[in-house]
């Protein structure tokens, strides 16, 4: 799969199983190939819960995986994952494997081994990705780094060469992340300490004007809360707030923490009404802009491309050139063959307000 | 055998219905489908599905949207679509072919030479869709070449003099209804001394080259249709069939459209 001249704004669409998110999982391992944390993002972001079995189960399932049948999963073929790209980021190449391996871990001295149920209960699973890296330290002269990343019960490994690697900034906003407890209090502490927490506030108040301020509050020694001060309730928990005003607050915060980089939005309409995504993805845009961030989302709605499509226009005036920077690439899986067109805002905008046509 | 997928491209609602009902009185017997469900799944994404469309500063607005007309029969499926002017030809056709999942067998282009010669027509058009990379087209208007798809773009009223559909509406005019068009040819006739005799912008468009042509035209339709647009009655009454067929210039336009449907 390839995505060709990409804009500030890419909207991936696409029916179910087109590919759509594992795009973003793509992008965030290429933005950031030698950190463990990039590889359970992209393997186990899909699920609201991550634990080791979890991510154990699904850190495989990120490499291509041979059709034929195996009663011993863990002798399955894998290939290969190769993902290159090119642009101001200096990553060129990704290439990594997988391996998966069952191992009794020290001491083991006073197992039956003739129980096979207590084997198969002491057994830990190591899963190893080698990695090789090719990026571009300089003009035309590529570096290299070979490695491996290995992740087990007791945590992960991590090949030192890898450590040169570079890394880009990248945000993964999963469609319920909004509805986890942590998640919004990082983005909003980030939003705290980053002096960026007026532009939350500002982007909150386009969904309902009574909000003046967020903080973030100590409930117990362990349950951090954010409370929004309401012209009407005064401080109110977030939690008790409405999908979209929860939604719009992950986005708000975390676009900061992408700076220079890439913010990955699965799902870019989840949680918010028809009637204020013009007023949210306005401020999206005008906030990817000044933090010089380029978003990939995916997204089921044409509301939502319409809706970026005229927030380009509300841009026109502030930031020259916005309008060519929203770019859409629709997936296409057909006769097993995955394919991709993409569409500039020039053409998007004669499919959509001229002609009506369904793009997805 | 797999159906054949056509697509026809033309300037305006006028050409469409023209077009259509030459796929009717062609050689396929092709049958216009009347609902969306009958339509072949290869065209869905030529079918608008969102009305009224936001205007770029997102608000609604209600125009019009072209919405394609289908003819089909067991063996072919063409989609017959107006681009609402001959400057947007190029765009139209890239974007219906680039939404649609899978290039069809055919393309088709029919364009008006109101304003400049069929071959100039023919040179610019040729250049601007070829950019796109997306088919070829031959050497010469109201020839087709074998892709696929088969591509070509007939320019009328006949690919080598100047003129519009309204030509050939003349043509099966004349053979249809005998005694309507002297008429009708008369009454434009009485005007064109009006006009010519006055300087008010009432008579503008009837001024303009192909207006006098289109006044007949109109003039003939509104009697077999009254009140209604002229697409009606190129649809509902006698204008196509089997005896207006035999004129060159509809045999030659109906010929382009065969060619383009024909597997050989």
């Amino acid at each position: 799969m390839r995505l060709e001249d990409l804009g500030r704004v890419n909207l991936l669409v696409g029916g179910n199983n087109s590919g759509k998110t594992s795009i973003l999982e793509a992008i965030m391992l290429f933005a950031r190939p030698a950190e463990a944390r990039a590889w359970m993002d992209s393997s186990a972001g899909r699920e609201t819960r991550i634990s080791s079995k979890i991510l154990a189960a699904s850190l495989r399932w990120l490499f291509p995986v041979s059709r034929q049948a195996s009663e011993d999963t863990d002798v399955r073929p894998v290939g290969h994952l190769v993902i290159s790209g090119a642009g101001r980021f200096p990553m060129r190449q990704l290439r990594a494997s997988y391996s998966g391996l069952l191992v009794l871990p020290e001491p083991e001295g006073k197992l039956d081994l003739e129980a096979m149920s207590t084997i198969d209960e002491a057994l830990r699973r190591v899963d190893t990705v080698d990695l090789h890296l090719e990026w571009e330290r300089s003009a035309g002269e590529l570096a290299t780094a070979d490695g491996e990343l290995s992740f087990g019960a007791e945590g992960f490994r991590r090949t030192e060469a890898l450590r040169e690697a570079p890394a880009l900034p990248v945000e993964m906003i999963s469609p319920h992340i909004h509805r986890t407890s942590f998640a919004p209090v990082r983005a909003v502490s980030a939003a705290v300490t980053g002096s960026y927490k007026p532009q939350v506030v500002e982007l909150l108040q386009s969904i309902d004007p009574d909000i003046t301020d967020i903080d973030i509050v100590q409930d117990g020694p362990l349950n951090p809360q954010i409370f929004l001060q309401h012209y009407r309730t005064g401080p109110t928990p977030l939690s008790v707030f409405g999908d979209g005003v929860r939604r719009a607050v992950v986005l708000a915060a975390l676009i900061p923490r992408a700076k220079d980089g890439v913010l990955l939005i699965d799902e870019l309409e989840s949680a918010l009404h028809v009637s204020v995504l013009k007023p949210v993805l306005t401020m999206l845009r005008r906030a990817v802009n000044d933090f010089g961030v380029q978003v990939f989302a995916t997204t089921h709605s044409l509301e939502a491309v319409d809706a970026f499509l005229n927030t380009a226009e509300s841009l026109e005036n502030e930031t020259p050139g916005s309008q060519e920077d929203v770019v859409l690439y629709q997936l296409d899986l057909e006769e097993g063959e995955r394919r991709v067109k993409r569409f500039g805002a020039d053409q998007l905008g004669r499919l959509r307000f001229e002609r009506g046509l369904d793009i997805r | 055998m797999p159906r054949r997928f056509i697509y026809l491209l033309v300037e305006g609602p006028q050409d469409v219905a023209f077009v259509g009902q030459l796929l009717r009185a062609g050689a396929h017997n092709l049958r216009k489908a009347s609902k969306p469900g009958d339509v072949d799944a290869f065209w869905t994404r030529l079918i608008p599905t969102t009305y009224p469309p936001t205007n770029e500063s997102g608000e609604e607005e209600f125009k019009p949207i072209p919405v394609p007309e289908f003819y089909q029969n067991a063996t072919h499926s063409v989609a017959v679509e107006a681009a609402g002017g001959l400057n947007r030809v190029h765009t139209a056709v890239e974007d219906s072919l680039k939404s649609l999942k899978r290039l069809p067998d055919g393309v088709g282009i029919v364009v008006d030479a109101d304003e400049a010669a069929p071959i100039e027509v023919f040179k610019k058009l040729k250049l601007d869709i070829e950019k796109y990379r997306r088919f070829s087209i031959g050497e010469l208007p109201g020839g087709v070449v074998g892709g696929p798809p088969k591509a070509g773009i007939y320019v009328l009223p006949d690919n080598a003099n100047r003129g519009t559909l309204e030509d050939l509406l003349m043509d099966c005019g004349g053979v249809a209804y005998p005694v309507l068009k002297p008429l009708a040819q008369s009454y434009v006739d009485a005007v064109t001394g009006a006009a010519s005799a006055t300087s008010s912008m009432d008579y503008k468009e009837f001024n303009k080259p192909a207006g006098r042509k289109k006044s007949l035209v109109g003039a003939m339709g509104s009697i077999l249709k009254p009140g209604r647009a002229i697409q009606n009655t190129i649809r509902d009454d006698a204008w196509i069939g089997p005896a207006t067929m035999r004129p060159p210039r509809i045999r030659s336009l109906s010929d382009f459209i065969e060619s383009l449907l024909s597997t050989q």
